[in-house]
């Protein structure tokens, strides 16, 4: 199953994104993360050491100017991610802190160029096909989106605040016109701190046609690790943030289930 | 003229401060043109525009693309073609809007 996370910027993408993958894996379940947000924040919220764009170490460029992937998506993961300590395995896509001009250049080249989209996608698509779980934190807004890198199959979770910036965000995704057949766009309500918090919510994303897979109060402790910088995914599992996106798990797992054959999941 | 950039991180207040700054100086009677440079563009809620003036706000680079790839427009002319306005002495360019799939 892929699972794309959208949303404003700040909305809480990577930390959702980070404590969904953590989940899963504690559940059992084989789960790759991919940021390929450009002001990346999932490696910190699952604690790995922030690593070399995946793409430099695993595309390569052609005479045309167009990318192509230099290995299997197998081979890719495996040489070009990290394993958190959770076991969540991570794929960096924006760095940064790489310093290279070279660098930019190739990411923003990289990611401007269909070859470059379908590279990401064939790798997300191919562990899906497995059986496994793909987590993907897109950045803020539907530049990304727009440009493909949503994909073609899976759920795209968009991420929205109980603010009208936000709101408005998870708007531009409805309205940008026929999503993939295979997408399904459903909602995460987060930080929310109250009953009118909720009502908002439930009213704009029903008016918008979104259901709301998950509710996330606001959560001191996930604050709280984010300001001293702490891995998110290392919160106890009974903090409200984490019961909440074990809902999400929940919904996620009937979904799976309900629509994308695991041929495979028997064999294993 | 003072130009006056904003930067952080997603959700830090950006938006929020550059449309407080731009709303005080227009108060105090000075010509203020507030540019959205954000790819996803909210100003126009911070500038009092509300959800359906800011949805409806079209961007202007997006916009000159279609025009062709040698565009000579001045600042002059992309203000006049593009700008909105969001009060008294106060106007809005969006610079960029991605509002559907591209084509493959």
């Amino acid at each position: 199953m892929r699972v794309v996370f959208l949303g404003k910027g700040g909305s809480g993408k990577s930390s959702l994104a980070g404590l969904l993958s953590a989940e899963l894996t504690a559940r059992g379940q084989r789960v790759v993360a991919m940021d390929a947000d450009t002001v990346p924040g999932l490696a910190q919220v699952l604690g790995v050491t922030p690593t070399d764009d995946w793409f430099l170490a695993g595309t390569a460029l052609r005479d045309n100017g167009g990318w192509r992937l230099d290995g299997s998506p197998a081979e890719i993961v495996d040489r070009c991610s990290r394993e958190s300590p959770g076991g969540v395995r991570f794929l960096q896509v924006g760095n940064a802190d790489a310093t290279l001009k070279d660098f930019e250049f190739r990411r923003e080249s990289f990611l401007d160029r269909w070859s470059g989209t379908v590279a990401f996608n064939t790798v997300s698509r191919t562990f899906d096909d497995e059986g496994g779980w793909v987590i993907i934190d897109l950045q803020g807004g539907t530049l990304q989106v727009a440009g493909g890198m949503v994909g073609t199959s899976g759920i795209a979770v968009v991420v929205v605040e109980p603010f009208a910036k936000s709101v408005l965000t998870a708007r531009r995704f409805v309205g940008m016109g026929q999503w993939p057949p295979g997408m399904r766009l459903v909602g995460v309500a987060n930080k929310v701190e109250s009953a009118a918090d909720e009502a908002y919510l439930t009213t704009e994303l029903d008016r918008l046609g979104v259901p709301i897979w998950a509710t996330v109060p606001l959560d001191p402790a996930v604050k709280q690790a984010e300001r001293r910088a702490q891995p998110v995914v290392t919160l106890d599992r009974d903090t409200p943030a984490r019961r909440a996106v074990s809902g999400l798990a929940d919904r996620l797992y009937e979904a799976a289930n309900a629509e994308v054959p695991l041929p495979d999941a028997a064999s294993r | 003229m003072t130009k006056i950039a904003v930067a952080g991180k997603g959700g830090s207040g950006k938006t929020t401060v550059a449309g407080v700054l731009a709303r005080l100086w227009a108060e105090d009677g000075r010509e203020v043109l507030s540019v959205d440079a954000d790819e996803n563009p909210n100003l126009g809620i911070s500038l009092g525009l509300g959800m359906e003036g800011t949805y409806g706000l079209i961007g202007a680079r997006e916009t000159l693309l279609l025009d062709g790839p040698a565009v000579s427009s001045s600042m002059e002319d992309i203000v006049d073609r593009f700008a909105a306005e969001a009060g008294e002495h106060l106007r809005i360019v969006q610079v960029r809007k991605f509002d559907q799939f591209r084509p493959g």
